[in-house]
């Protein structure tokens, strides 16, 4: 699954060795992932950017310490220093009594961009209004599929082929929009 | 966890869901922090589910269109009715088909040939007829003794014998009642003939065998009175031992009659058979 050079064996032997660029490396490889899990686990983006800062502080003075026995374990190494860092910022907000605050928010809230939204526009504008109406029926009300299949009087595995061709669309229309 | 895995069990989707169990959802951050693949298609699912919900809270879609959808009328029933109906049509058309291009010519040919054997039997019988016709018209002339035409028949026994092998055939064909008679004695019945009213005539068929020595016969019919009503002279018999008298039925009227046969020597006549006949109009 590693795309991208160098390896995680050579970014840990490098920083163990000092160099900053090897820092930088392990940082954009594993920031968004960390920022994500933090984001979708907190509900706050400036939890979340807390928690990013913080992992990535203790993971570079690991790797810098030659803490990390086994190289190729760097992204599990960053995933539990992730979760580790999440955990105690929940401990945090519980004592500043500020979890009720934070649920109270709407989750998907922080995945929505001005990109998000235009290429849902333009997903749902080429969705006949079943297929419209499936989408809300599964993703919003959260119901049984059988149950929008009956619904709509449609088979269960055409509910299917619309999720994934409509997502297909959406991924080429984002991507399109974020270029652009 | 392995790719397919992850497709095949939705594992993004149900990750962002929460419909993993903890085991599970470690699993897969464990696995997504390793996989670039797997992260952009969480991160673009997420935001897929995301902008799906904005648009359903923002009214991008219309809340009218999840409620419960019935059967258009083409669905719900014009669609079958149409099936059923061109079904019905195609078989009708097969059927149709079949009877116009195979029945009806064969129906066809068979009427046709039935019309031709019926035309060449009517032919063929109508020639017998004629030529029996001719025969006897050629004998007429000859003997020339028939009384009101009965000797047309009477007068060619042997020949209709020769073509039809039967006595009397000819009379038959031409539809001229026939008695055949037989001798009487005593208070005997009477022979019986029906006269038809479109009948001009009708034959008495007498046996006498042929080692009779008389070639020549008279005939000669009584009323109940005793009257002679009519009289046939040298008619001949057949090779059969046949004779067969013709009389003209407008000289008879219902009522019983008294037929004596003749026979002719050449110097004396003797009486052959007497017979009782009973005539019905």
């Amino acid at each position: 699954m590693q795309k991208e050079t160098p390896s995680d064996t050579t970014l840990a032997d490098d920083i163990r060795r000092g160099e900053s660029v090897a820092e930088t490396a392990v940082y954009e490889k594993f920031a968004a992932r960390v920022y994500y899990l933090a984001l979708s686990e907190l509900r706050s983006r400036e939890d979340a950017e807390d928690v990013r800062v913080e992992t990535f502080l203790r993971v570079i003075k690991a790797l810098r310490n030659g803490q990390l026995r086994s190289p190729e374990a760097l992204p599990g190494f960053v995933l539990g220093t992730a979760k580790n860092v999440i955990r105690e910022r929940i401990r945090q907000r519980r004592k500043e009594e500020r979890i009720a605050q934070a649920d109270n928010e709407p989750g998907d809230a922080f995945f929505i961009d001005p990109c998000v939204k235009q290429a849902i526009k333009q997903v749902i504008r080429r969705l006949k209004p079943r297929e419209q109406a499936f989408l809300v029926m599964y993703f919003y009300q959260e119901l049984p599929p059988d149950q929008i299949a009956a619904r709509l009087n449609l088979k269960p595995e055409r509910l299917r082929l619309i999720k994934s061709r409509a997502l297909k669309h959406f991924r080429e229309m984002y991507s399109r929009l974020v270029k652009n | 966890m392995k790719h397919s895995q992850i497709e095949d069990q939705q594992i993004v989707e149900r990750y962002i869901r929460n419909q993993l169990n903890d085991d599970q959802r470690s699993e897969f951050q464990a696995h997504f922090f390793a996989c670039d693949e797997c992260f952009t298609n969480l991160q673009t699912m997420e935001r897929f589910i995301a902008g799906v919900r904005d648009g359903a809270e923002s009214g991008l879609i219309s809340a009218d269109l999840t409620k419960p959808v019935l059967l258009p009328f083409w669905n719900r029933w014009f669609k079958p009715a149409f099936a059923i109906t061109a079904i019905a049509t195609l078989v009708l058309t097969a059927v149709v088909a079949w009877l116009m291009l195979v029945r009806l010519p064969e129906l066809r040919n068979q009427l046709a040939l039935e019309r031709h054997a019926r035309e060449d039997f009517e032919i063929r019988k109508q020639r017998e007829i004629d030529e029996l016709n001719n025969r006897l018209t050629k004998r007429e002339v000859p003997n020339g003794q028939s009384e009101s035409g009965g000797a047309t028949l009477q007068s060619k026994p042997d020949e209709a014998s020769e073509v039809n092998h039967k006595p009397g055939s000819d009379l038959i064909a031409r539809n001229v009642p026939v008695a055949v008679l037989a001798s009487t004695r005593g208070g005997e019945d009477a022979n019986q003939i029906k006269l038809l009213p479109n009948s001009s005539h009708f034959a008495c068929w007498m046996e006498v065998g042929p080692g009779l020595n008389s070639e020549l016969f008279q005939v000669e019919a009584f009323n109940e009175s005793g009257t002679l009503i009519s009289l046939l002279r040298e008619v001949k018999k057949n090779r059969k031992g046949v004779v067969v008298a013709t009389f003209s039925a407008q000289n008879f009227s219902s009522g019983d009659y008294r037929i004596r046969l003749y026979g002719l020597p050449k110097s004396d006549r003797s009486l052959i058979g007497e017979y009782k006949l009973h005539i019905d109009k």
